[in-house]
């Protein structure tokens, strides 16, 4: 019998980084399937390869038996197949209509036809049942009604496949209960659902069949809703981790950090934990869990709302990044390239950027202290540059991710906090960074890092805090740290439509 | 300075050719005159130069040269304040409308284009309405003051030309600026904050004060140079004062080498720019081009400049690249 969609042995690599190989999937009228697998086990890719986003290297798509191949995002419309993307991809300056039909647009006597335009857009919408004004400006409309317009617009090119990214991630639970149930209409209209999320509650409500992939491969499959929860984070997670790590315990000191009845957003709930000198403690929750915003928001760059923070038993009050770093805080932020490192200015001026013996902007520069410190940095951290003159911007992500970790650490800070520390950095970097965190942590800094990526949480952590929905549903100490622990605090918060 | 060569070498060009054509142009009062231009010109250039190394942009310094610069004889002669008092008192109101740009700006978030723009029409709007559009100087009167930027040294006639007292303003300017750009913390942040405001705010670098040093440093040098150039010229129109120097002075920057992106800068660059357009105004009346096509002229030369310099720098890439 043939299937109406069939991925078989898709393969897909990103500058000789493996991101799918051998991967199959499949898709029948009217079912349900979910693809589930950690942040980087491909999912994502997979959805883009299927409505043509992005090419295979290797491997075929057929759909109702015949071969197709997607060159892009038009032919696989026109294959009837469809995709919300995560992001939203609308653009706000315009109507309802004009997003609707954008690239589509009726055309009467060499103009747009905007009744027809008006026409298609309110018939698109009522198959949803939104009593939504073409138009309203998308600007004016909720994420949730954004995405409903998204949904409508993918349905509007009679689409058999719908393909949904990610669609809850920005969602309030209100709104992610009305997205299931308009899925399940969806399902019981026909339409092919291939439903991508990590969230495994409502994964389990809606769909029939659940593939789950880790590193690129599939890592098992199973008819929902008979299966339990454990074995779904066995298939997203059961692997050996490879000790790139070398964890070795160590003495910890006093109490550095405390955050006590801190709320950092109104998404949060009020927040209690401390850090303390030489202990490195992981934040781990899946995205969009608020892990970031508490991190930022300790830092100053979003203000808070209620709570307090103590270093080394002392309250202070921070409203600022410079609040942050004159407490003695320090911050490797999540975006490298758009929060971190200054690409056009040489690893010296990064480096020295935050020097707090120097740091009112009246100061005298003394520049050769400036290249004592960098020079310094530049040989602990084993940065690979020809001199410290270099331009950041030259440097490979790793490196550059360690001029960042220089300019925390020549501000002598006692608290480091990261965020997403070897995001976009190869192994061999991440080892180093391992390594100096626990060389770091061995001379009394206290170490605050949030990470996707559980591994990492395992390998280096002395203690984990695990984040749901802007709460920290748990805390767990090294010797009970492990995926399936952390997977399940981590999704013990998410509200389901009943 | 070797970023300099290039446009040093144009200056020179600009020079040769002009005197080839019209030896006047090394007359010592030509080039008493030229001096004094680039010297006042520089002062606005210097300021432009900070404010587009925040990444910003300044349109209102015309005005601002106006409003300083017209009010300075209205208030001595007009209203009869000292003047003391009355140079006080003006650099301290483009001192607070700089300060007006910037807070505007990083508190408000507006455009910088939109926030100078702004200043560009209210700033002479306002001098013309409180000056009733009247012509205004200051008639035989005030020469001790007006010596500041009329009196020659000839270094105790070391000097072959008297070179004229602004110069030496406009240099110890050009000086303090360099200092704060590179001796200074400041310029390091000023840097940072152009190529990379998010970045250089998570830092630490409190962002928002330094950009409104950079506006307050740009009003103030305005106002300075509209004083100036009011005490050279004794008498000037509200309508036309100070017209287009915004325009000279972002040129004179842009030539100079600062990215119109934010985060480079060079005085010594910004300087030679202000030079080589002072020299083309100069040529222009030399070489008997009418005064019409001036502004043609100067648009041409700066695009020529800037072209030919994206192009050699391209291709200097190109030939590290493959080598």
């Amino acid at each position: 019998m043939t299937k109406l969609l069939e991925a078989h042995g898709v393969c897909k690599s990103f500058g000789g980084n493996t991101v799918l190989s051998d991967v199959s999937l499949t898709l029948e009228r009217g079912e349900v399937v979910s693809l589930i697998g950690e942040n980087g086990a491909g999912k994502s890719t997979l959805a883009k390869i299927l409505c043509g986003i992005v090419q295979p290297d290797r491997g075929t798509i057929t759909l109702n038996g015949e071969l197709k191949t997607f060159s892009h995002p038009r032919e696989a419309l026109a294959a009837q197949i469809g995709i919300v993307h995560q992001e939203l991809n609308l653009a706000e300056n315009l109507s309802i209509a004009e997003n609707f039909l954008l690239g589509h647009e009726p055309v009467r006597y060499g103009m747009l036809d905007r009744g027809r335009m008006e026409e298609i857009t309110r018939e698109g919408l009522s198959r949803l049942a939104l009593p939504l004004d073409p138009h309203r400006l998308v600007s004016t409309l909720s994420t949730a009604q954004r995405q409903m317009v998204e949904i409508a617009r993918a349905l509007s090119f009679d689409t058999r496949i719908l393909i949904f990214d990610e669609p809850t991630s920005s969602l309030s639970d209100e709104d992610a209960k009305l997205l299931l149930q308009i899925i399940k209409m969806l399902k019981s209209q026909g339409v092919a659902i291939l439903y991508v999320s990590h969230r495994l509650p409502e994964v389990q409500e809606i769909s029939d069949r659940i593939v789950a992939l880790r590193d690129g491969r599939n890592s098992g499959e199973a008819a929902s809703p008979h299966i339990h929860r454990e074995s779904l984070i066995r298939m997203i997670v059961g692997r050996e981790l490879s000790d790139i790590y070398g964890y070795k315990p160590r003495p910890l000191g006093s109490e550095a950090l405390r955050v006590e009845d801190f709320r950092a957003t109104d998404r949060h709930a009020p927040t209690s934990f401390t850090v303390r000198a030489g202990e490195i403690v992981g934040i781990a929750g899946l995205v969009g869990s608020g892990r970031s915003e508490l991190l930022e928001s300790i830092f100053g760059l979003i203000p808070h709302l209620s709570g307090e923070l103590l270093i080394n038993g002392n309250p202070i009050s921070i409203t600022s990044p410079k609040d942050a770093w004159d407490n003695k805080l320090a911050l490797v932020p999540e975006s490298r390239k758009d929060q971190g490192v200054i690409l056009e200015s040489s690893i010296r001026e990064n480096i020295i950027l935050s020097d707090r013996e120097q740091q009112s902007p009246w100061s005298l520069r003394d520049s050769s202290n400036e290249r004592k410190v960098s020079d310094h940095f530049i040989e602990s951290l084993h940065i690979r540059c020809v001199s410290g003159e270099q331009l950041s911007k030259s440097l490979s992500g790793g490196n550059q991710q360690k001029v960042v970790l220089g300019r925390c650490l020549a501000a002598k800070p006692a608290v480091l906090l990261l965020d997403e520390p070897t995001r976009g950095v190869d192994v061999g970097a991440r080892r180093e960074i391992y390594a100096l965190l626990f060389q770091l942590a061995e001379q009394g800094m206290a170490i605050l890092f949030v990470s996707s990526e559980l591994e990492e949480i395992i390998g280096i952590s002395d203690r984990a805090l695990v984040m749901s929905d802007g709460e920290v549903t748990g805390e767990i100490p090294r010797q009970s740290l492990s995926e399936h622990a952390i997977m399940t605090l981590a999704s013990s918060h998410q509200k389901v439509a009943a | 300075m070797k970023k300099n060569l290039g446009l040093l070498l144009l200056l020179i060009a600009a020079c040769i050719v002009t005197y080839c054509i019209n030896d006047r142009f090394f007359a010592a009062v030509n080039i008493e005159n030229l001096l004094r231009r680039t010297a006042l010109f520089s002062l606005i250039s210097i300021g432009a130069a900070f404010v587009i190394t925040s990444g910003g942009i300044d349109l209102s310094i015309g005005s601002m040269v106006c409003l300083v610069g017209t009010l300075l004889p209205w208030l001595t002669t007009t209203n009869g304040w000292a003047w003391p008092t009355a140079t006080v008192f003006l650099l301290a109101v483009a001192g607070l409308l700089g300060a007006f740009h910037g807070l505007l700006i990083t508190k408000l978030k507006l455009q910088p284009f939109i926030v100078t723009l702004c200043g560009l029409l209210l700033y002479r709007g306002v001098t013309r309405g409180l000056t009733g559009d009247q012509t205004q100087g200051f008639g035989l009167e005030f020469e001790g003051l007006r010596s500041v930027a009329l009196t020659k040294i000839t270094l105790g006639g070391l000097s072959p030309i008297g070179i004229p007292s602004v110069v030496f303003i406009a240099l110890s300017a050009a000086l303090i600026a360099s200092f704060a750009l590179n001796r200074m913390r400041f310029g390091l942040y000023l840097r940072a904050l152009g190529r990379n405001e998010v970045a250089a705010r998570y830092s630490g670098i409190n962002t928002d004060s330094i950009k409104v040093v950079a506006y307050v440093l740009c009003a103030v040098l305005a106002g300075v140079s509209g004083m100036l150039f009011i005490l050279d010229v004794n008498s000037a129109q509200p309508s036309d004062f100070g017209n287009f120097y915004e325009l000279y002075a972002i040129a004179a920057a842009v030539l100079g080498g600062c990215s119109l992106r934010g985060g480079e800068v060079s005085i010594s660059g910004v300087i030679i720019g202000a030079a080589l357009m002072q020299v083309l105004r100069n040529a222009i009346v030399l070489v008997d081009i009418p005064t019409q096509l001036e502004f043609a002229i100067i648009g041409g030369v700066i695009l020529l400049g800037v072209g030919t310099e994206e192009i050699v720098r391209k291709a200097t890439r190109r030939m590290t690249a493959t080598s």
